[in-house]
């Protein structure tokens, strides 16, 4: 994992922070966050487990990413384990936005998103 | 999910989510573990409805499994250090401290045991050219030297102990505190007056006693 400078985001980071951005307000899950990322990449490679969900530990320890666990009662009748979606929060929109800011006219990045340069 | 042999490869990853988990806070632990139960089911579905086979679902559930381990371990080592700091106290931390001493401790005993070795073998020397009670006369220094390796190997626990956590972090830190512990309380009640006394004994007895300097026929 490359070493990060203190307050940056890290590629992931910032993937992870505009996927949430793109689901909006109902959050996503950990997998779709992961499939959302994969399927915006070149390489349709999903994250690895662990990277994935130690981001999403780290976004949401900073106070970038907000996560809550469905009700039980929900994901019994899908018949499916529960849930835990993450949202962006306002001091996430902000580090993803600044994050652009510096990516662009420095750095080509993969995420097919208008507000990243390519 | 998928069922028959796919099912291995949902164990695995429960079990290594169990135990990079183990020792966690609880609800830290039982929080991830539902979490990559519910990413497991999730994936399942997704490639199910994608026209995946079974086969290729497994591959990759596994390949992101490996391809995580290692930031598994490292978001346990985030959450145990995060965890001291949050605490606010001043100590670096129960492993950090833990390793240091019990590496010191076995390093001491190691130095402790070659200094053993090497009285015997002074012993043996001077008493080279022959004498008719060699066997008693050596007898004390051997004794000494089995005391050593003994305080040497509670050295090697003491460096297990101290090495453990560090290595392999699904050891928890109450059960590497209780392994250093165990060995420090046997190596100070027990061997070390005696290996003490032994050393002492045989140094005393080596200074006073002048070799014989004429080979026995």
């Amino acid at each position: 994992m490359p070493r990060r400078r203190p307050g940056s985001l890290l590629p992931l980071e910032v993937s992870i922070l505009a996927s949430c951005l793109d689901a909006g307000e109902p959050g996503s899950h950990g997998f779709a966050l992961a499939k959302a990322i994969a399927d915006a990449g070149d390489s349709r490679e999903l994250t690895a487990t662990g990277t994935m969900y130690r981001a999403l530990h780290r976004l949401d320890a900073a106070g970038l990413v907000e996560s809550w666990w469905e009700d039980p009662n929900d994901a019994a009748d899908a018949g499916r384990p529960r849930r835990r979606s993450y949202r962006i929060t306002g001091a996430g929109a902000t580090a993803l936005a600044k994050a652009r800011a510096e990516a662009t006219g420095t750095t080509a990045f993969t995420r097919a998103d208008p507000g990243f340069a390519t | 999910m998928n069922s028959g042999p796919d099912d291995r490869s949902i164990r695995f990853a429960r079990w290594w989510v169990h135990r990079y988990t183990a020792g966690l806070p609880n609800h830290e632990s039982v929080s991830r573990r539902a979490e990559i139960d519910s990413d497991l089911a999730e994936h399942a579905q997704c490639r199910e409805l994608d026209g995946w086979t079974p086969k290729q679902i497994t591959q990759e559930r596994v390949r992101r499994l490996v391809g995580g381990m290692a930031a598994d371990l490292g978001w346990r080592h985030e959450l145990v250090t995060g965890q001291c700091q949050t605490r606010g106290l001043v100590r670096v931390s129960v492993l950090s401290v833990t390793s240091v001493a019990a590496v010191t401790l076995a390093m001491f005993h190691f130095v402790f045991a070659a200094y053993m070795l090497g009285n015997i073998s002074l012993a043996e020397q001077r008493y080279l050219g022959g004498l008719d009670n060699y066997a008693e006369e050596v007898g004390r220094p051997v004794a000494s030297v089995i005391a050593a390796f003994i305080i040497a190997s509670l050295g090697v626990v003491l460096l297990a102990a101290g090495l453990a956590r560090p290595v392999s972090p699904v050891i928890a830190n109450a059960a590497t505190i209780a392994i250093a512990g165990v060995a420090v309380m046997f190596f100070w009640l027990g061997a070390w007056p005696v290996a003490l006394v032994a050393v002492v004994g045989s140094t005393v007895d080596l200074a006073t006693r002048t070799p014989n300097p004429t080979p026995q026929p």
